[in-house]
């Protein structure tokens, strides 16, 4: 084998390499983004979501489902990537006592091996506890 | 004191029957002994059974003494006695001592006289008795009451008493027959010879029982025999003979008594003749006014040993305490009360003052609170607030030296609370008693309640400087008031506290204010001829008072609505111009209907006083007798100031003054009458009045659930009819502010709008109370929970700060691992080791039923919602946000803008998000300002009625 051949060779891997590298990452960076993100999102859009009405006639601290799938579906959206697609999913919201679990995947429109996608997928599930 | 008084007395009694001539043999029995301060007396029997020295000479009575010696053999005392009287009733004898005589009156024939020879005043024929037993040998049967006076002044403790029988003698009382007499001293009847003899003839059979007697007591029993008329023995036919044998019954247990230390049985006796075999016939009848008897019995003494008679010891705790010349001194009340702990054995029998037996634990834990609380008070001070008006136990000052309190109450082993903690302080609404704790300390007072109940007005903090013991949960517990800085204590507000305002006035304990019932006005504006003077006066008359709302359950949360009702009575009194009347007299509407009678008469009335409300007051008109009495001299009618709705009341045969809904001046009565038998129907007549002066009185209440106020801190009020408010303001409710601070807040209500009548231009003093407020929803920063600073030493959660209520993230598996406390919205869910709504399902779950294992079987469910969020959606969400100006609100919510309340129930309605309804709006595909989010296929959404719209258990 020629050296020449060599070269192309190494160059050929590297080229590889690197493609997985930036897959993954893609991968692992948008995962602790995505937690992070949904952790946070999750808990601002609980506490958006307490029905100060409810409150105010009962003193018991309730959420709307409604306004928490809402709040949460606009606060993610206004920190997500344009560049992927995320799936929501909220399985389950008590609205009183509050508790909820959702999930979020996403999706990279940029990265794909060989044709397939990696599903990042981030579950939560949160409560709010009132103080004594 | 010498207890001189309290000698024993060995009364030594003995029964001596003796005489140089006579054998005597001596039976008695004490029936009744008195002591008293000075004075001994004893009542008794004896039964001298003796022979006779045959000594026949002549006959002599018997000579009793009763002597008290003392153990030198000295006698002291002498006992008074006389002959009883002739009825034989020992409560009324007015000697003390009456003998029998020694012969029966036909004993021997034609001797009466002997017995007069022994006693000359007594009557034989009443009771006395004699029984010559055999020659020489007879019973002497004596009742007696010996007394001895001035046994006070004895000086030793020990003296005997004897009584000394000398025995007369008797040349007559010799007879062949034994006679038997039957005595009866357990009855003590004056009757009792009559059950104890029979007369007149006798005859019986073989085996023929003849009664005897009854209350015969038991004893030496005797053979029975028996003698006609103090002839020798015969009598009975071909020689037969009683029966040695007597027969008799006893009556029953249930006929016991005692006497005199004694038990006495009651017996009937019988006895039969027998000869053998052809027995049983009295050979002789009795003749007419003999007697024949038979003794059944006479008590066996037992006074043959000395008898001790102990006077009894005055137990000063029952008694109370005596000087030597026998005056009381101190009253047992006034010695247990001198003496703490002296008088505290419940088994004397006298009345234990638990108040003076504080030194006993164990006694006083067991008894009413009131007790307790005084034992536990540990200062000296006399008991203040003793008086008739407050009903307060009666309590003697306590000497400082005469309990330890510290030791024996306050100590590790005593009963009484410690005082360190607010509950201490508590009054006690059982026993309407203020705690000790109040009482404690001198600074502290009791103050009334509206109720009569009393509070404590504590100034004087209790809690110890240990604050940092709150981080121990049982410390807190135990010591919530310090721990929450309700004294004053260093320790501050704590977020774990329940009660948390601490600034309550004393001046406003929802109570009318001083002027609130004041009359509010007079001379009404735009009243020119009609009421002269109009007064209205206002009563709050229930309330939730003050010391109510501070309970916890009372104190509300920031962000939430207080619920308060006063009922209020206002009354109004108008005093009219013009004339008044009294009843009038009835008009008579006959035998109608009475349906169509009262619709007469009240178009009647109606129509004639609207006539003169319409007309000139001094236009002249006729009428008929029905208001003439409105007439004036000038023969005018005035009604001034009737209002046309004011124009009548109808009374059905009742008249209700003051009714304040008619509000009205005249009067109308129905009075129905059956009077068939005159008019022969219900006859019905009506009459009026018109009083010059009236009072309405109106109650009402003022319900804070029925007022809408923005703010409380600025207390505008509107009716919820008129002012819808929006959603997050809470429905019509008297509401905080979310971000109002943990402190007490007052609120003032005053009548004002001119007052019912309207024509009052004053506005009153109200009606001043105050409300607990605690933050729960922000902490307005006072809770700084840094590490290791109470009260959050136990959750280093800071992102908890500034608000009641915290997000946490969990397993579904276990929420509150390693123990952890849930938060308070999360323990009532926690069952039976099941989170419900997290690890199993709860009640309103959709996830299944109760208790079935839920965790992260949520995940393979359907989503409840579901969001494919794209590049396109993302855009179109980051118009949304910006064209609302990234407001996370409510205002896009349904049924936002007003009340969303359910009309009928009161409740909550449901509100709906419109950005995910996608309905409507500006579309933010093509548009930077919108409100409409084109979801196409990316959004799905399960149905309400796929899941329940609210799970959780809303109320």
């Amino acid at each position: 084998m020629k050296e020449s051949f060599w070269g192309y060779l190494i160059i050929i891997l590297g080229v590889f390499t690197l493609a997985v590298i930036l897959l993954f990452n893609d991968v692992t960076n948008t995962n602790d983004q995505n937690y992070y993100l949904v952790k946070e999102v999750t808990e601002a859009a609980m506490i958006d979501a307490v029905d100060i009405a409810y409150y105010r006639q009962t003193g018991i601290i309730a959420i709307n489902k409604d306004k928490f799938a809402e709040n949460f579906i606009r606060r993610y959206a206004e920190s997500a990537s344009m560049g992927k697609t995320y799936n929501i999913k909220i399985y389950d919201v008590v609205e009183q006592p509050p508790k909820v679990s959702l999930s979020v995947s996403s999706k990279s429109n940029v990265f794909s091996f060989t044709g397939e996608q990696f599903d990042i997928i981030n579950k939560i599930d949160g409560i709010l506890e009132t103080k004594d | 004191m010498r207890k001189k008084l309290y000698f024993f007395v060995l009364i030594l009694f003995c029964f001596f029957g003796f005489a140089s001539n006579v054998k005597a043999e001596i039976l008695y029995d004490i029936t009744n002994f008195y002591l008293t301060d000075n004075t001994l007396t004893l009542n008794g029997w004896g039964l001298i059974h003796r022979h006779h020295n045959g000594n026949l000479s002549g006959g002599y009575a018997n000579t009793y003494k009763f002597q008290l010696t003392n153990s030198s053999g000295q006698v002291v005392r002498t006992a008074e006695y006389k002959y009883a009287n002739t009825s034989g009733n020992k409560d009324s004898w007015a000697n003390s001592l009456s003998l029998t005589c020694f012969l029966n009156e036909q004993t021997v024939a034609g001797d009466n006289a002997r017995c007069s020879t022994f006693h000359d005043d007594f009557n034989l024929t009443e009771r006395n008795k004699i029984i010559m037993k055999g020659t020489n040998y007879y019973y002497d049967m004596i009742n007696f009451k010996a007394v001895f006076n001035d046994m006070n002044t004895l000086p030793d403790d020990e003296y005997k008493i004897s009584m000394t029988i000398i025995s007369g003698y008797d040349g007559y009382s010799e007879t062949e027959n034994e006679l038997y007499i039957i005595e009866d001293y357990v009855t003590n009847t004056s009757s009792i010879f009559d059950t104890s003899e029979f007369t007149g003839s006798l005859v019986g059979g073989v085996g023929q029982v003849i009664f005897i007697a009854n209350n015969a007591m038991p004893g030496n029993f005797k053979n029975m025999d028996w003698s006609i008329g103090g002839t020798t023995l015969g009598g009975i036919e071909g020689g037969c003979y009683f029966t040695p044998e007597y027969k008799y019954n006893v009556w029953g247990k249930d006929e016991l008594r005692t006497q005199g230390g004694a038990t006495f049985y009651k017996y009937q006796l019988e006895f039969s003749s027998h000869n053998g075999s052809n027995c049983g016939r009295v050979w002789d009848d009795l003749n007419s006014g003999n007697k024949a008897g038979a003794y059944a019995v006479w008590v066996k003494p037992w006074g043959d040993s000395p008898i001790l008679i102990k006077r009894k010891e005055l137990d000063p705790c029952a008694d109370g305490v005596y000087s030597e010349s026998g005056v009381q001194i101190q009253t047992a009340k006034e010695y247990a009360y001198s003496n703490p702990g002296m008088c505290c054995d419940t088994t004397k029998g006298y009345e234990v003052l638990y108040e003076t037996c504080c030194q006993n634990t164990e006694l006083i834990k067991n008894q009413n609170i009131k007790y307790l609380d005084f034992c536990c008070k540990e200062t000296e001070y006399e008991y203040y607030m003793n008086s008739d008006a407050i009903k307060l136990p009666t309590f003697k000052y306590y000497s400082p030296s005469t309990f330890d309190y510290e030791t024996n109450i306050i100590g590790p082993s005593g009963i009484c609370p410690t005082c360190d903690t607010r509950e201490d302080y508590n009054y006690d609404e059982d026993t309407d008693t203020p705690s000790s704790c109040c009482l404690k300390y001198p600074e502290n007072s009791l103050a009334y309640n509206e109720d009569g109940s009393y509070r404590c007005e504590k100034t004087n903090p209790v809690c110890s400087d240990e604050s940092n013991q709150c981080y121990n949960s049982d410390y807190f517990e135990k010591n919530t008031a310090c721990c929450c800085g309700l004294y004053g204590s260093e320790s501050g507000y704590s977020e774990k506290c329940k009660i948390g305002p601490t600034t309550w006035k004393t001046n406003l304990s929802c109570k009318d204010s001083p002027n609130a019932n004041t009359i509010i006005a007079n001379t009404p504006t735009g009243v020119t001829d009609g009421d002269t003077v109009i007064t209205e006066k206002v009563t709050f008359t229930n309330y939730t008072p003050l010391d109510v709302m501070k309970k916890n359950e009372n104190i509300i949360k920031s962000g939430t609505g207080l619920d308060y009702k006063i009922d209020v009575q206002h009354t109004v009194t108008r005093t009219y111009n013009g004339v008044g009347s009294s009843k009038t007299n009835p008009i008579d509407f006959g035998c109608q209907n009475y349906t169509i009678a009262k619709t007469n008469a009240e178009n009647y009335y109606y129509n004639t006083i609207a006539q003169q409300l319409n007309s000139s007051i001094y236009n002249s008109r006729s009428f008929d007798v029905g208001i003439k009495n409105f007439l004036t001299s000038n023969n005018t009618y005035k009604f001034n100031s009737i209002a046309k709705e004011d124009y009548y009341t109808l009374v059905d045969n009742t008249f209700v003054p003051n009714t304040p809904i008619d509000g009205s001046r005249v009067e109308l009565y129905f009075e129905a009458m059956d009077w068939p038998t005159i008019y022969g129907c219900v006859k019905k007549t009506y009459s009026i009045m018109v009083p010059l002066s009236k009072e309405y009185i109106y109650n009402y209440s003022i319900n804070f659930k029925d007022k809408f106020i923005s703010k409380l801190d600025t207390s505008v009020v509107t009716d919820v009819t008129t002012d819808k408010k929006e959603y997050l303001d809470g429905y019509n409710r008297f509401y905080t502010e979310t971000t109002t601070e943990t402190g007490v807040y007052d609120f003032n209500i005053t009548v004002s709008n001119g007052g019912v009548t309207g024509r009052l231009n004053t506005t009153t003093d109200g009606f001043s109370c105050q409300y607990g407020v605690v933050n729960k929803f922000y902490n307005n920063g006072i809770v700084d929970c840094s590490p290791n600073e109470f009260p959050c030493s136990d959750d280093n959660d800071t992102t908890t700060n500034g608000r009641g209520f915290y997000f946490r993230q969990i397993s579904l598996f276990d929420p509150f691992p390693n123990g952890r406390t849930p938060g308070k919205n999360w323990r009532d869910y926690y069952i039976d080791d099941e989170y419900r709504y997290i690890t199993h399902s709860g009640e309103n779950d959709s996830y299944g039923s109760v208790s079935d294992e839920k965790g992260d079987s949520v995940y393979i469910e359907e989503p409840m919602y579901e969001v494919t969020l794209d590049a396109d959606l993302i855009n179109q969400i980051k118009k949304y946000n910006k064209s609302i100006h990234y407001d996370y609100g409510w205002q896009n919510m349904t049924n936002y803008a007003f009340n969303n309340v359910d009309s009928t129930t009161g409740n909550l309605l449901s509100s709906t998000s419109n950005f995910l309804s996608g309905i409507g709006g500006t579309s933010c595909y093509n548009n930077d300002i919108c409100d409409k989010i084109d979801w196409n296929s990316k959004l799905s959404k399960i149905s309400d009625t796929e899941r329940q719209n609210k799970v959780g258990d809303f109320e």
